[in-house]
């Protein structure tokens, strides 16, 4: 009696302890981070070095790497490591930075364990030269290995989970045929903590962009440990931990069947910790839509092998028995995995037309391919084959066990194409970051200094076409300088056009601004404006303006 | 054909040989250069109005360092000068002036666009080092509009790079 009630407080602390740790560590509703402002912004010609450069972002992140080279292309040693700052990453720069070409380059993680990573460009006294960029070599091979990887944790992890959940709930207790599959269920549990670790390393690895020949030293592991990754590693072990237990103990007390059921839901936790379906908005339906359908992928994936080995050992009126219980669970199973799954995707892909256009419904569809099939073949068990074994007997058991391990090999293909949906883009970020660039209208913006007095000068599309010029300025104290008259003259000395004059209006303190400003040609332009300070003052600007096609 | 490029050539030729007509435009100082520290005669030379209007009004502004102004009255215009306090004090002669004139004003009066005038002042130029270039922003009110002399160049670059420069003159060593 004791032991029991010992027993069901173990399950229950178990069952507690891993949604606890995921929703503790986990905050409001996140997704791919995408770099919504730089300042200064990127492309700008700066009259003096910045102090700082900020990056925001539309959602907390924390920084992995972050590199600033100098126009000699090497670089440069930051005074204070980047801090940040509730989705603001902040990069302190040294004081004297030579005239030139800098380029900040940084690689940050959100919160669903993908890095996003991107270089802004300014230039000190010179226009930057985009030339020297150069673009992160993705590391093809590394990302290779983490998918692989990632599908052998899925697979490991699920099947372990699952198969103690057939042995909980298919076989029952006192089952002997559980006799003959502990073994091959706790070398399961195993290989399952194997690919967990292993997985945590190569999301390092992934995230810092680095060579497989980086698993060998300790930042890489470091990293992964410190992402979502590693909160989900951590909720994965201690639920095999607790299948481990419930294996050992199932045949003396009900506590082992709880605790094999608590491990399985432990296991689908753990998978809802990180990665991009658990991610998306909203969140309250997303995680336990995930919970759900690895809950019933785990139990469908890890009866497999015992299936098998019921078809190959027992009598065929037990295996019959067997058989059709685990049928009329399935059938829950699958139901509820599809109606999970379907949601996921609709979350995940919102626009059909996603499907075929990005890499990520182009997997998706691959899956569901997969899925079909395995559905299938799955049906045809269910209503063909399952009620031939009390007619045929052997033949069936033979046939049955055949489709068992072609439904093996189908699911480890649907295994793959999951963990590589994990590893690309969903459309919805994408969507994101489009609409982020795109609220952002293309133009060109250059802070200058006369005299003392800052001034940020801004051209907005900076294309051919009707542009809109806006000027702010200070006084030498920093507030807003109320001029009497501004005005700017645009000129494109290289097509020999007439200057374009044009008379700011003031649109705010310190901000003067005028629509409508026709440049026919795009080339070099240069913008000069006067700022009347007081009669006999006046401010002069002078900037080049870069108009594109 | 060939009358035609011939036409054209022609026609480039007579317009590159007109002189930059915004040069004579400019209200510039007779006297470009004068020894620091001297007594100088400082003659604004009006060649033109604005946007071809009569002038009514000419405001020079004293920069900082030129003390002891003196302006030349004009037949026709009411001269006004506001004073103000410099910066230092200055030694004239045997005195310390703290103050002085900073704003001279001729107004009332109408030239022509198509009529030249000179309006002038005494000043002792500034005691700095040779080679500096004292500007004297200056505002010109027409009949209508406004040009205001006032650029102050940058350094390295002069007067012709810019479209309304403040008149200046440099100074020289002492003798």
């Amino acid at each position: 009696m004791r032991r029991r009630i010992a027993g069901w407080l173990a399950a229950l602390l178990v069952l507690l302890a891993a949604p606890a740790m995921v929703l503790l560590a986990a905050p409001a509703a996140w997704a791919h981070a995408v770099l919504v402002e730089a300042v200064p912004p990127d492309g700008a010609r700066l009259d003096r070095p910045p102090a700082e450069v900020s990056l925001r972002f539309n959602e907390p992140v924390s920084p992995v790497s972050v590199r600033v080279l100098g126009p000699d292309g090497t670089e440069i040693a930051l005074p204070a490591p980047p801090t940040a700052d509730d989705g603001t990453l902040r990069i302190a720069l040294p004081s004297a930075l030579a005239a030139g070409t800098h380029v900040v380059s940084f690689r940050v993680v959100s919160a669903d364990g993908h890095p996003v990573a991107g270089s802004v460009l300014f230039g000190v006294g010179a226009a930057p030269d985009r030339g020297a960029v150069h673009a992160d070599e993705a590391r093809n091979s590394t990302l290779l290995a983490a998918a692989v990887v990632r599908a052998v944790h899925y697979g490991s992890l699920l099947a372990a989970a699952g198969g103690g959940l057939f042995l909980a709930w298919v076989l029952g207790r006192w089952s002997p045929v559980g006799r003959r599959l502990r073994p091959g269920l706790c070398l399961g549990v195993g290989i399952a903590a194997l690919a967990v670790v292993l997985n945590v390393g190569l999301a390092g690895a992934v995230l810092e962009g680095a060579p497989l020949a980086a698993l060998a030293g300790a930042s890489v592991w470091k990293t992964g440990v410190g992402s979502t990754t590693g909160l989900s590693a951590a909720v994965a072990l201690l639920s095999l931990i607790a299948v481990a237990l419930g294996l050992a103990l199932e045949e003396r007390s009900a506590a082992g069947t709880a605790l094999l059921v608590g491990g399985a839901v432990g296991a689908a936790l753990a998978l809802t910790a990180t990665g991009h379906a658990a991610t998306a908005d909203p969140r309250w339906l997303s995680a336990p839509l995930v919970a759900l359908h690895t809950l019933s992928v785990a139990f469908w994936i890890g009866s497999f092998w015992p299936l098998a080995v019921v078809l190959r050992t027992e009598p065929v009126a037990e295996s019959s028995r067997i058989l059709r219980r685990f049928s009329g669970l399935a059938t829950l199973a699958v139901a509820v995995l599809v109606f999970a799954g379907a949601g996921l995707s609709v979350l995940q892909l919102a626009d059909p037309r996603a499907i075929v256009g990005t890499a990520y419904g182009q997997i998706w569809l691959g899956k569901m391919v997969c899925v079909l099939v395995l559905l299938a073949l799955a049906a045809f068990n269910r209503w063909r084959l399952t009620p031939a074994l009390d007619e045929t007997g052997t033949l069936a058991a033979a046939r049955l066990r055949g489709s068992v391990y072609t439904e093996m090999v189908v699911a480890a293909l649907v295994l793959l194409f999951t963990a590589g949906m994990g590893t690309t883009p969903p459309p919805r970020t994408q969507a994101m970051s489009e609409a982020g660039a795109e609220a952002a209208p293309a133009g060109y913006t250059t802070v200058l200094s006369v005299k003392g007095r800052p001034a940020v000068i801004t051209v907005t599309p900076a294309r051919p076409g009707p542009n809109r010029v806006e000027m702010q300025v200070a006084q030498r104290d920093g507030t807003p300088l109320n001029a009497m008259e501004v005005s700017a003259e645009l000129a494109l000395p290289s097509a020999g056009i007439e200057p374009i004059t044009r008379t700011l209006k003031a649109v705010g303190p310190g901000v003067y601004a005028v629509d409508g400003v026709q440049l026919p040609l795009p080339g070099a332009w240069t913008v000069r404006v006067d700022v009347l300070v007081s009669d006999f003052e006046k401010a002069l600007y002078r900037t080049e303006l870069p108009v594109g096609r | 054909m060939i009358r035609e490029i011939r036409g054209a050539l022609v026609a480039a030729a007579v317009l590159a040989c007109l002189p930059s007509a915004s040069a004579l435009a400019h209200t510039t100082l007779e006297v470009k250069q004068a020894p620091a520290g001297s007594l100088y005669k400082a003659v604004l030379r009006v060649g033109h109005g604005c946007e071809g209007t009569a002038t009514t009004t000419l405001r020079v502004q004293i920069p900082e360092g030129v003390i002891a102004v003196k302006p030349m009255p004009k037949a026709g215009w009411t001269l006004t000068t506001k004073e103000g306090q410099y910066a230092q004090a200055y030694d004239y002669y045997d005195e310390k002036l703290t103050k002085g004139v900073t704003e001279i004003t001729w107004t009332g009066g109408n030239l022509a666009d198509a009529h030249y005038d000179e309006f002038v002042f005494r000043a002792k130029l500034p005691d700095a080092k040779p080679g500096t270039v004292v500007y004297f922003p200056v505002v010109q009110e027409c009949e209508k509009g406004v040009h205001r002399w006032i650029e102050i160049p940058e350094p390295g670059k002069t007067d012709h790079d810019y479209k309304e420069p403040a008149p200046g003159v440099t100074l020289t060593a002492k003798p």
